[in-house]
């Protein structure tokens, strides 16, 4: 290489070594020389040791010299010119062909143009950036990448060498971008964001792009978006956005049906017409019904013809807490029972309560006349139909519905159990069967099994009755009115009812609790699909609460009982958080480069961790539900904390639910939570060409986006003007064989004198 | 004395000894879920009877409150008086200082949820000996004394709308009560309600009504009624003039708008 203009050349010392090092070779230098001058004063003649002597300075220092590798360094400089760097989007997207012709083989046609008429460096782009290629050779690649990254391509434009000597960018491309770019800037505003306009400033030049449309729309159903708050409250409404675009059908009549679910649970459909804008908001009123995660899944059922059924669905997760608590209390009659209960109820601030009571039998109406009275008709519909699923938990107390039409509204109540409702019967002498319950669509969901009524049997014993718990009791969260299992035994001993419901046995979904001594059922608790239910077999319970003995210790502990123990049981059927024996956390996102994980946590019913716990894991995809999935034993138990942390590799992209069962306390624990994983083809998310991102890019630098490439003067540039590059030439003096010659010649040279001169 | 009537005498000695004995033993019973009012029987305090049958009695006939027809008879240092949460208190002469563990035991059962019914039953008039008697031995179980119990509060419209208590008679224009935490533990009416609702033995009312006659007996039996139904329901009432707004109020619910809607629901 020549350079064409001289501008300067200068001598460097190559070799790396630190002073120290330096400082020593002189010093062996000197060493050496003084040695000489001893050895020479041999001789006689000064002349002669003068001689000598400087031939031997005179290597020395050429030895030093060698050893600092002098190198000889000459600067050039020679014309140039600025570039268009084109980048080509080579991703899966650029496959599309809806109008017969690929964008990509317009991306290639667009860049071959711009060669013909600017200087350009072709750089094929799509989640990385491949090196530039020659334009000759871009038909040999093809559009299959996975991912669109343009943020990323300009951001490694910005660091490479090449940036020196760029005009402009021109980006060929629909404009799908799915990495950091898009995600910086959702949702849509009007400004690029600040750390994106920082890349793009490094550039210093225009960023243009070419939008390769397509001549016909991609007739494709996306969902692009589900927009809701990050939390909500249990039987609360809150609002749900599904954002869709369609593209390709708006000359199509008819409608499309687009639902909305709720951990796999059905929530509502609405229909969408065809005709309109072609990005729309789909609003809902979503109702979580329990605690704990929720995902949400929005789906537009497939039309004829799509470019991808991939983009039909969209996740959001969703964390559901309680805020307050709302109680329907219904009562067959006013009673010491239910005078308790409220107090309890309202000594609550965070309960609602909402009461009805039948304060008039039906042999009393005629005795009393409802101008004089503050009575109300029992408002049946409104509350078991229209209000029913705002409430958290129904208890009917002593409540004997047949006469107040509440039969005809069962279907309702079954539907609101069996979707998450907590459900209470309190017994009494018109509960159960004594209440007419046998035979009636309630006595499905209860944790009993009723039976009929036989001889003098009328429902309901009054007795004394000295409670025990059973072996589920013992551990169940409900009954542990003291931490130590002994200590709880004895609470319950103490502790007992007057009178309790007959005719009924244990149920086959129920767990039997407390019995009294001779085994009859007193309190049992059910799971009713997504609900609870219980039933506690007796009108008694507010003894514990006006405890018959005048002693302060006793009357205060009965009284604390009385309330921990409906506490602990409102708990249960309202799925509170804090009793759950198997809890589980989904931790980060799953995604093709890495695998599900979800966090498990188990507790005793004390709530202290439980370490060495085999679990059980099984997931199935959420459209499969109410299935129960397949569990196998998970290698590694709990720790030392409670907690394990379960690996799913492979899961096939879209909804599972992760089932989790373990042995805590003697009983089967069970626990689900929703998960998502998310497909490896972002590509397919957006199909039609977007020029949002682009125009951003543009503005930010002062660029242009187009629809057709304009012509070159059309195009601006930045620094039209050459610019000068510099060249470098090293020259290694050292190794030259000149150096050589100059040594060998001195070394021969002080030989030869040494040798006449009588020197050895 | 003939042989016959001393055994006569002795049989109906160990009939009236069991009485008692199985009245004990009654008390003794476990409380059960169904109401029953137990009376005060204070030193030199007159027996109270068939008022107290008569009025669960009406209890009975005119709600669905599932009430025992008979009261039982306690002194307040007996323990068995924590088996009944309503104790009625009714006298008409000054009442003798109560001992230590009658007003412990009064403490006890009303701080924890009981309620005590006191009626002035003085014949013509209120009687002021138990008037003063009584807030004396009431300001010994609580520091709080007696207060008017307002026209507006739940009690008075607790089964039936009344505008004022009555009783055998009308003198006081209102109850007085003391609150113990969110309800009253203690109901006091001047106007002699038992009187109003005590039938004679052939069946018929034992004591005239005045001024009112009939029509302010029935406002009597209203009033007990309402007292029951108070001690037993608490503040329901106050609650329904907010329940329909409850009901309706479904947290967030948006009622959709037709023309903004993008399509119908679908189940």
């Amino acid at each position: 290489m020549n350079p064409s203009h001289f501008i300067g050349d200068h001598l460097e010392w190559a070799l790396s070594w630190t002073w120290g090092a330096r400082i020593l070779a002189m010093l062996l230098g000197l060493c050496v020389l003084w040695l000489s001058a001893l050895n020479l004063r041999a001789l006689s003649s000064r002349r002669r040791r003068g001689t000598l002597f400087g031939i031997r300075t005179l290597l020395v220092a050429s030895l030093l010299a060698v050893l600092l590798q002098p190198t000889w360094v000459s600067l050039g400089q020679r014309p140039g010119s600025r570039r268009v760097a084109v980048l080509v989007d080579s991703s899966q997207s650029m496959d599309q062909a809806p109008g017969g012709r690929r964008r990509w083989d317009a991306a290639i046609t667009a860049a071959t143009q711009l060669s013909g008429e600017l200087p350009v460096e072709v750089l094929v782009v799509a989640d990385h950036v491949e090196k530039a290629v020659d334009i000759k050779r871009l038909k040999e690649h093809a559009p299959t990448g996975v991912g669109t990254d343009l943020l990323g391509a300009l951001g490694a434009l910005g660091d490479s060498h090449r940036v020196a000597g760029l005009s402009a960018v021109v980006l060929l491309t629909d404009g799908l971008d799915n990495a950091e770019l898009r995600a910086r800037n959702q949702p849509a505003g009007k400004a690029l964001d600040p750390d994106s306009a920082e890349v793009v400033a490094r550039l210093r030049v225009p960023v243009h792009s070419l939008l390769i449309g397509d001549k016909a729309p991609v007739r494709d159903i996306a969902v692009t978006g589900i927009r809701s708050a990050a939390f909500g409250f249990t039987r609360t409404f809150m609002p749900v956005s599904v954002e869709i675009e369609i593209s390709g059908y708006d000359k199509q009549q008819g409608n499309l049906a687009v639902a909305l679910s709720d951990n796999g649970r059905p929530v509502a459909t609405r229909q969408v017409p065809l005709a309109g804008p072609s990005r729309r908001a789909i609003e809902f009123d979503f109702q979580p019904l329990h605690v704990g995660a929720h995902l949400i899944e929005a789906a537009v059922v497939p039309l004829p013809g799509e470019a991808t059924e991939a983009n039909n669905h969209g996740y959001a997760s969703l964390r559901v807490v309680r805020d307050r608590t709302r109680v329907l209390h219904l009562a067959g009659h006013p009673s010491w029972d239910t005078r308790f209960l409220r107090s309890h109820l309202r000594g609550d601030p965070s309960v609602d309560l909402v009461s009805f009571y039948i304060m008039v039998g039906q042999g009393s109406a005629a005795f009393v006349s409802a101008e004089d009275t503050t009575l109300i008709p029992f408002p049946t519909r409104e509350i078991l139909e229209e209000s029913l699923t705002s409430f958290d938990l129904v208890i009917f107390q002593d409540f004997q519905f047949g006469p107040f039409q509440v039969e005809q509204y069962l279907p309702q109540l079954r539907s609101y159990v069996h979707g998450g409702g907590a459900f209470l019967v309190i017994g009494g002498k018109q509960a159960l069967s004594a209440g007419g319950y046998y035979g009636t669509g309630l006595a499905e969901w209860l944790p009993v099994r009723l039976q009929a009524l036989t001889g003098d049997d009328v429902g309901f014993s009054e007795a004394t009755l000295n409670l025990k718990l059973t072996p589920a009791g013992e551990v169940h969260p409900v009954t542990q009115l003291a931490k130590d299992p002994e200590a709880n035994r004895a609470t319950w001993a103490r502790l007992g009812w007057n009178g309790r419901n007959t005719a009924l046995q244990a149920g086959e979904s129920g767990n039997v609790l407390v019995t009294d001594t001779t085994g009859h059922p007193l309190l049992a608790v059910g799971e009713v699909d997504q609900g609870r239910s219980a039933v506690l077999a007796t009108d008694s319970l507010w003894t514990w609460a006006f405890p018959p003995t005048a002693l302060d210790p006793v009357r205060d502990r009965n009284r604390s009982d009385y309330n921990q123990f409906l506490d602990q049981l409102f708990a249960w059927l309202l799925r509170d958080p804090d009793l759950d024996a198997l809890r589980l956390e989904v931790v980060g996102e799953a995604g093709p480069s890495r695998p599900a994980q979800v966090r498990v946590s188990a507790r005793a019913a004390s709530g202290q961790p439980v370490a060495g716990v085999v679990l059980h894991v099984g997931v199935a995809p959420l459209t499969q539900m109410p299935g129960v999935p397949t569990l196998q034993a998970y290698a590694e138990p709990t720790d030392a904390q409670g907690q394990v942390l379960v690996i799913l590799a492979d899961l096939a992209p879209g909804a599972h639910l992760v089932t989790v069962e373990a042995p805590i306390g003697g009983r089967p624990q069970r626990a689900t939570v929703p998960l998502v994983v998310r497909a490896a083809d972002r590509e397919a998310s957006q199909l039609q060409p977007s020029d949002d991102l682009l125009q951003k890019l543009a503005t930010a630098s002062g660029g242009r986006v187009w629809r057709s490439l304009p012509r070159r003067a059309a195009i601006p540039l930045a620094h039209p003007d050459t610019v000068d590059l510099a060249d470098q030439l090293h020259t290694d003096l050292w190794a030259r064989p000149q150096v050589l010659i100059w040594l060998v010649m001195l070394l021969g040279l002080e030989w030869t004198l040494r040798r006449r001169w009588g020197l050895a | 004395m003939s042989r016959s009537n001393c055994i006569a005498w002795m049989c109906l000695t160990v009939v009236v000894a069991a009485s008692q004995l199985f009245g004990t033993a009654a008390a003794a019973e476990p409380p059960s879920s169904a109401l029953r009012m137990a009376w005060l029987r204070m030193p030199g305090g007159a027996e109270s009877g068939s008022e107290l049958a008569s009025w669960a009695q009406e209890i009975r006939i005119r709600t669905s409150i599932d009430m025992l027809p008979s009261a039982i008879g306690l002194r307040p240092e007996d323990p068995a008086i924590f088996h009944f949460p309503l104790l009625y208190w009714g006298g008409d002469r000054a009442v003798p200082r109560l001992s230590d563990q009658a007003i412990l035991h009064l403490r006890q059962h009303l701080s924890t949820g009981g309620t005590l019914l006191v009626d002035n039953t003085g014949r013509t008039e209120p009687s002021h000996a138990f008037d003063q008697s009584m807030r004396r031995e009431l300001a010994r179980v609580f520091p709080q004394s007696l207060q008017r119990i307002a026209s507006s509060h739940v009690v008075l419209r607790s089964f039936y709308r009344l505008e004022r208590p009555m009783g055998r008679r009308a003198d006081a224009h209102d109850l007085e009560g003391v609150r113990v935490g969110s309800h009253l533990a203690v109901i006091y009416t001047r106007n002699d309600l038992a009187g109003a609702l005590a039938r004679s033995p052939m069946g018929g009312y034992a004591l005239a009504v005045v001024p009112g006659g009939e029509t302010q007996r029935e406002q009597a039996f209203r009033l007990a009624v309402n007292l029951v139904m108070y001690v037993l329901c608490l503040d329901y009432k106050d609650d329904h003039t907010h329940v329909m707004h409850l009901l309706r109020y479904r947290r967030g619910s948006r009622v959709p708008e037709p023309a903004a809607t993008q399509g119908a629901d679908e189940p």
